[in-house]
């Protein structure tokens, strides 16, 4: 191969490098409807269980740094992305940052009450629970947020 | 967003301070890159330090940390060589500009994507971010929360480079603002590829040059997992193998101690980095690592005394190797089975390999050795990791590779567009 095809054919497989590694969505980023984009990235991670994102910031709302929330829900423990307890568990934990956030419900789905004990409050998500020793401060559509009673 | 770009200003001061004192050889845009790579790894230890001294991060102590290290660093400031550039090829300045432009129009829609929302990924909101917010809320680093039992799922072994990164702009504001925090992936994006369009310009003397090869890297440099550790990893890691690749030691080996400090996989690449040298037969070298491996010391030192395990050597590491050895089906159908990425790309970078070879071999031996030992360990990862395989696999093996690419795609650039240049 002489010398001038060879260097042609590295300039091509260069471009090709550069064209294959291309990604086209750094530049449809700018022609998209943005403000309904940001809207669906903001509940990507929380879509699996509607209505969860707002129930925990209002938990967040109504607790402060340092309160320690249980989160109780109906739901079944399953792998962290299938929507499950563990799903709702994962994420509360970062929207409630600051807060230690303790979990009702253990390996094979066993219930672990005793965790209460750790709590100062109790954010039961899709169910209404009363619990001894806690009183209700909170109700939405989406479950109700107990406090531990003073 | 101004307090967060405050306080990426404060971070380009402090670095350009330590880019000046360790990199005698930096010049152009070279400078702005290590300046972003070092700053950042200055912020994070302003807030180590002062979470070691119990003095509760505020912007008045970050600044005059960062300020101290700025000075010390001036004060440190040595003789400059003269900057090492071939002469510049005569040639228009259009493709060069018109190529950077590209550069700047794809940067700019990675800087839109990545501060568009809060940050969605699962493992921001489950480890980086989650951490992150924690010690923005204690304001320190929050030990209780790292050895609180309920946090065993969070890595909590993981390096703090970037969950402090994030916490450095969230003084900035004095709270968190989760929408801003992309901002860290994008800065560590474009140092990248700063340090690749100086790096590539000296070596080749055609701004042209480095230009395409800075806008064909922006997709390598500008990770797609916004707000986690593969984009310092890969800034870091990338940065160090160039540097090192082109004899600039003290640099290249405090930007892999950086490497280090942002994920675990970092530490690793000290040792595959140390085998490139070998190979290289740069034997000299070897030991001018130092700091590479000083750098994370105090980490691995705080993760024992507060026991932060890692899951990779929990239980028999041993009986796993072999399980996994004698039994490899699993392990290559999760391999044949899961997203490499885009397979265009590792098809034209295999023919490019392919044409390169000869001189790749020839002239490349210590990024070669470096890619190829870090993958070996990767793969050791998967023999002795303690989860399901083709889980493990599922979600790290498309990420893992994008760790590894800048630095081949550059090399395999730089043999396809320099070498036939001057043949």
């Amino acid at each position: 191969m002489s010398a001038v095809s060879r260097r042609a054919l590295g300039i091509l497989l260069a471009i090709a490098i550069a064209a294959a590694a291309f990604q086209p969505f750094y530049l449809r980023i700018y022609v998209i409807d943005r403000v309904r984009f940001a809207a669906s990235l903001t509940e990507l991670p929380y879509w699996k269980l509607p209505g969860m994102r707002q129930f925990i910031l209002q938990v967040r709302a109504r607790t402060r740094d340092g309160d320690a929330v249980a989160i109780a829900s109906p739901l079944h423990r399953a792998p962290l992305w299938q929507g499950g307890y563990d799903y709702l568990f994962a994420r509360a934990r970062y929207l409630l940052g600051g807060r230690l956030v303790v979990p009702l419900v253990g390996e094979g789905d066993k219930p672990q009450p005793e965790n209460v004990r750790m709590a100062t409050h109790v954010a039961c998500f899709r169910c209404e629970l009363t619990v001894p020793g806690f009183v209700e401060i909170w109700r939405s559509r989406d479950g109700v947020l107990l406090r531990r009673a003073r | 967003m101004t307090p967060e770009l405050l306080a990426l200003l404060a971070v380009v001061v402090t670095g350009a301070a330590l880019a000046l004192a360790l990199d005698r050889r930096a010049a152009g845009s070279l400078v702005g890159g290590e300046a972003l790579l070092f700053g950042f790894g200055a912020g994070a230890a302003v807030l180590m330090m002062l979470s070691l001294l119990h003095v509760p991060w505020s912007r008045s102590a970050c600044g005059i940390g960062m300020a101290s290290i700025a000075v010390l660093a001036a004060l440190g400031l040595r003789a400059r060589h003269a900057p090492e550039r071939k002469e510049l090829r005569a040639e228009s300045r259009w493709p060069a500009a018109v190529l950077l432009a590209i550069v700047v129009v794809l940067v700019g829609g990675y800087f839109i994507l990545a501060t568009i929302a809060p940050v969605w990924e699962f493992d921001f909101i489950a480890d980086w971010g989650f951490k992150a917010r924690a010690f923005f809320v204690a304001r320190g680093v929050d030990w209780a929360f790292l050895e609180q039992p309920l946090h065993k799922d969070i890595h909590t072994d993981y390096p703090l480079l970037l969950p402090l990164a994030f916490d450095l702009l969230s003084v900035a504001r004095g709270a968190w603002n989760d929408q801003a925090l992309g901002l860290v992936s994008v800065a560590f994006g474009v140092a990248l590829l700063l340090v690749i369009y100086r790096v590539m310009l000296e070596e080749s003397g055609s701004r042209c040059t480095a230009a395409f090869v800075a806008a064909a890297m922006v997709p390598l440099a500008c990770s797609p997992w916004i707000g986690l550790g593969e984009g310092p990893l890969v800034a870091y890691g990338t940065a160090a193998l160039l540097l090192i690749r082109r004899g600039s030691m003290a640099p290249g080996a405090v930007m892999l101690g950086l490497a280090a400090s942002s994920k675990n996989e970092g530490l690793t690449l000290i040792v595959a980095a140390a085998a490139g040298l070998v190979v290289a037969k740069r034997w000299r070298d070897v030991a001018r690592l130092w700091p590479a491996a000083a750098i994370p010391l105090p980490w691995l030192v705080l993760r024992h005394v507060h026991h932060l395990q890692t899951d990779l050597t929990e239980g028999s590491v041993v009986a796993r190797i072999v399980e996994h050895v004698s039994n490899p089906r699993p392990l290559l159908e999760a391999f044949a089975t899961y997203n490499v990425g885009r397979p265009w790309f590792w098809i034209a970078l295999a023919a490019g390999v392919l044409f390169t070879l000869r001189p790749l071999l020839a002239s490349e031996r210590f990024v070669l050795v470096a890619v190829a030992v870090q993958f070996v360990f990767y793969i050791g990862a998967y023999l002795a990791t303690p989860h399901d395989v083709l889980w493990h696999v599922r979600w790290s093996w498309e990420r893992i590779l994008t760790h590894l690419s800048p630095a081949l795609t550059y090399v395999v650039l730089a043999r396809l567009l320099i070498s036939n240049a001057a043949e």
